[in-house]
């Protein structure tokens, strides 16, 4: 019954307005300038480029969508429906491979294609060379789906898995009550049933293979990601490079209109409000040796296969990388991350404070164009950002001239235009713990803190603040570790010279180091563990009543 | 000048059919304690809400002691508008101890001057040295006394109670009802006490409000709104109610009827049984059913034909009468004093 407090407190209303247009500029600029903008070299990418970027992208997207689903599918309904030896421990491990980037799979996976190199040259020999080069474009394509699949299965995992075991309660019982075999189950109920939630795993896992520069680069697969980093550097053309990206960024807005459209709630939201019993059914023998082979699976390939061969890379390069530079450059790294994670979940903070005490519809909107940004590859938000600052440094710089003083850039190319651009693409990362911890708060908490004389500001201070240090500290920690993972916005937005642990790992790469950027791999490996540790907490809270917001008996007299 | 003066209040929701509040007009003198009762649904909460600044009503005004909060283009935020609010489930904070609590809206007062007065309400509401606690250790009647302490704690110039005891067992909240009647008479404090409970209703207002369907239908003292009722509606809102069907009789002729026929609403305390036709103007009936409820049994009563009409009627009677179903008594009118 609550609503909005429209006057007096119109201050937050225009924050948040101001922080949603903000952080829609860069992606609103894609838009426009990809229409408005002339560019010069559009006809040769159009005819030799945009075609095959575009086959490349749907091939991947296609490819690693339904092996995510191979690999996630079986396992979650194993692990929801039945009881077989080491299931309790798949259960949460099979979460793991999201630990590991993208790029850094690649990288441990890199001699894959290698191995594969004695069938091209028999191919060569047998059939000719065009059967080799179709055996080697196949290849590439086909082996960074699984690298990437096996990485990205955890997504679907998760969404389903959730379904899965909200089902096996009443629908599964029901049914079985009513003579269905577990194999009917699964395909007449529990599948349709799950596949909202599946859809939404498998979007994330879209918007992922997208947003992935690293990987695509290493395996030589140009993705419209690329496409719209090589117009850009390559061609120096960088309206055609906008072109690309409003193309990406258009498909992405489809895409998420029509989730929105199939299913209104947010992905991890329905996973978290409940524990579920373990189920009976008791798998023995070679049924049972099936399910730890479909479980043990899509772990070894996702997580202990490429942490392993880091682990044995490292062991012969951590003399030769751990240096006092790379020390200085994981401390910048870090303090990075944490300084733009800070930022992040402030400012995510003020949209969904006001959000909560204005119930506007203008709010609302300012909070759906802060959280877009999310679905949408890095690269099309640095592009938009780049744009966007470039235009202002011209502008000021110009105003500078006529004034009679020189002005360089004020804003490209700083970490200033680097945190804003991260703010644009991870804003919707705080917006799952901040809503719930906020769904936690009662509402009539706020209300008496205004009928006793404090204003929203002041209410914010002393009581929501203080009672949301575990959800905030835990949108933190989230953002931390996505920022220190992140690739292809940091490529093209940081200043000059400046490392973090993403773009290092990624040049060593490139420079065909492998070995060598196993270390940087592994800190990135263990900061994303930090942050599933940090998600499942998150996962496993509960909503409270303010009755239950119990709080341990204080000393203090 | 009163208290509160509300006039032409109105409040729709977005999508609502109807509006949840239309057109009130409510006064309330300084130091009383007016009861607005009213079933689930019927614009209470919104009312009071929109008098504590949580709602935005659509029009009219809304002047708290000289003070216009609502009118037009004015709209005092509730921070600003020294209205306290007791809420349904107390809405303590969980975050700090009873006592910070209470001090929360304390906001000027120097240190010393906070704790001498969090004492004093501490003292008031019968939890002296519950001041280091947290709200989680705290009982639901001692978390509603506290949340009283703290609307309090500020001097509100109106204090609206928002069904306090409602989750509290009956016992506990009889008790806490008469403990925050005297509580309010005691700091002189206009209150508001909204529930949909008409015996807490008649019980702690000295003014009672009915709202139904969004509009006050009638604001009167409790026996005043008990004994006449605006309609049926209030009427059995109050407690159970005969309907008896009736011919008017022109007056000063005795015997002598009309053709005008109308209803005769009767309490159960109105009725008397008599196990003997003694007297004249009696009823005979025949018990149909019988509830026993303690301090007194329900009587369920069919009245043969009156009128051509056939009624039942509900009497109360003490519960060591022995009455059975089938079983014919006679009913009279009770003698009222005036």
């Amino acid at each position: 019954m609550r609503t909005e407090l429209r006057y007096g407190t119109s201050r937050w209303s225009i924050a948040a307005c101001v922080i949603g247009l903000l952080l829609f500029l860069p992606l609103a600029i894609v838009l426009t300038g990809a229409v408005v903008l002339p560019a010069p070299n559009w006809s040769h990418v159009l005819e030799n480029l945009l075609g095959g970027y575009a086959v490349n992208t749907l091939v991947l997207v296609v490819l690693t969508g339904g092996l995510t689903l191979a690999f996630a599918l079986p396992a979650a309904w194993l692990v929801s429906a039945y009881r077989f030896p080491l299931r309790n421990f798949f259960s949460w491990a099979l979460v793991l491979p999201l630990a590991i980037p993208t790029y850094v799979a690649a990288y441990a996976y890199s001699d894959l294609l290698e191995h594969l190199l004695p069938i091209q040259i028999w191919a060569r020999k047998q059939i000719g060379i065009d059967a080799s080069l179709a055996a080697d474009w196949i290849f590439r394509r086909g082996i960074l789906s699984l690298v990437l699949a096996s990485v990205l299965a955890p997504y679907v995992y998760l969404s389903a898995r959730a379904s899965f075991s909200l089902q096996a309660r009443s629908s599964i019982e029901a049914a079985q009550t009513l003579g269905c075999s577990m194999r009917r189950v699964f395909w007449r109920i529990a599948l349709p049933m799950a596949r909202p939630a599946i859809a939404a795993g498998l979007a994330l896992v879209v918007m992922e293979v997208l947003n992935d520069y690293g990987a695509v680069l290493f395996f030589g697969v140009p993705t419209l990601t690329v496409g719209v980093f090589r117009t850009w550097h390559g061609l120096e053309d960088a309206a055609s490079a906008l072109r690309i990206a409003a193309i990406v960024l258009a498909v992405v807005l489809g895409l998420l209109a029509l989730e929105r459209q199939t299913r209104g709630r947010a992905r991890f939201e329905e996973a978290g409000n409940r524990y579920s019993p373990a189920p009976q059914r008791q798998l023995t023998g070679a049924k049972a040796l099936l399910a730890l082979l479909l479980c043990g699976i899509p772990l070894l390939l996702g997580f202990l296969v490429p942490a392993g061969r880091l682990l044995l890379w490292a062991r012969t390069t951590v003399g030769k990388v751990m240096t006092p530079e790379f020390l200085v450059l994981s401390l910048k790294a870090t303090g990075l991350a944490l300084t733009a994670a800070v930022l992040v979940v402030a400012t995510a903070l003020i949209l969904f404070y006001a959000a909560r005490i204005h119930r506007t519809l203008l709010v609302k909107l300012a909070l759906r164009l802060g959280t877009i940004g999310y679905a949408v590859p890095g690269v099309v938000v640095a592009v938009g950002v780049l744009f966007l600052l470039g235009w202002l440094d011209r502008g000021i710089g110009k105003a500078g001239a006529a004034a009679g003083h020189e002005v360089g850039m004020i804003f490209g190319g700083t970490l200033f235009a680097l945190g804003f651009a991260y703010l644009v693409r991870f804003l919707a990362v705080a917006r799952g713990p901040i809503a719930a911890g906020m769904g936690r708060l009662h509402g009539n908490l706020d209300e008496a803190s205004r009928t006793l004389g404090h204003s929203p500001s002041s209410t914010l201070g002393k009581v929501v603040l203080p009672l949301m240090r575990g959800p905030l500290l835990a949108a933190t920690m989230l953002l931390f570790v996505d920022l220190l993972k992140e690739l292809p916005i940091t490529l093209l937005l940081r200043p000059f010279n400046f490392e973090t642990l993403a773009t290092k790992t990624f040049s060593l790469a490139q420079e065909g180091r492998i070995p060598e950027c196993a270390v940087p791999s592994l800190v990135l490996i263990l900061a994303g563990a930090l942050g599933l540790v940090f998600l499942n907490r998150l996962l496993e809270k509960r909503p409270r009543g303010p009755r239950a917001q119990r709080r341990p008996p204080s000393s203090q007299a | 000048m009163n208290a509160l003066e509300i006039r032409n209040l109105s409040k729709r929701y977005p999508g609502g059919e109807y509006p949840a509040v239309h057109e009130v007009r409510l006064d309330v003198a300084p130091g009383m304690l007016c009861a607005l009762v009213g079933e689930s649904g019927s614009g209470k909460s919104t009312l009071l809400r929109m008098i504590a600044g949580l709602e935005i009503p659509d029009s009219g005004s809304i002047q708290v002691g000289s003070d216009m909060v609502f009118e037009g283009g004015t709209f005092v935020p509730p921070e600003k508008r020294e209205v306290g609010l007791v809420f349904q489930d107390a809405a303590l904070f969980p975050h700090l101890t009873v006592s910070r609590n209470i001090g929360f809206g304390l906001k000027g007062a120097a240190t010393k001057d906070r704790a001498l007065r969090v004492e004093q309400l501490l003292e008031l509401v019968g939890l002296a040295g519950y001041g280091s606690r947290f709200p989680g250790e705290l009982s639901g009647g001692e978390a509603q006394r506290v949340a009283l302490a703290r609307a309090l704690a500020p001097k509100p110039k109106l204090l609206l109670l928002d069904e306090p005891f409602s989750s509290l067992d009956p016992t506990l909240r009889k008790r806490l009802r008469d403990e925050v009647r005297q509580i309010l008479a005691e700091t002189q404090t206009t209150a508001i006490f909204v529930t949909h409970d008409t015996g807490d209703a008649m019980a702690i207002g000295q003014r009672v409000a009915i709202m139904r369907g969004g509009v006050i239908v009638q604001v009167g003292e409790p026996a005043t709104v008990y004994r006449s009722p605006f309609d049926a509606y209030c009427a059995k809102l109050f407690g159970p109610i005969n309907r008896v069907p009736a011919q008017l009789m022109p007056q000063g002729k005795a015997g002598a009827t009309t053709d005008e026929s109308a209803f005769l609403w009767l309490r159960p305390e109105d009725l008397e049984v008599l196990d003997d036709q003694d007297e004249d103007r009696c009823v005979k009936v025949d018990v149909v059913d019988t509830v026993f409820q303690g301090e007194y049994q329900e009587v369920t009563l069919r009245v043969d034909a009156i009128h051509g009409e056939e009624s039942e009627l509900t009497v109360r009677m003490a519960p060591d009468l022995r009455v059975e179903p089938g079983q014919s008594v006679w009913v009279r009118l009770r003698e009222t004093g005036g």
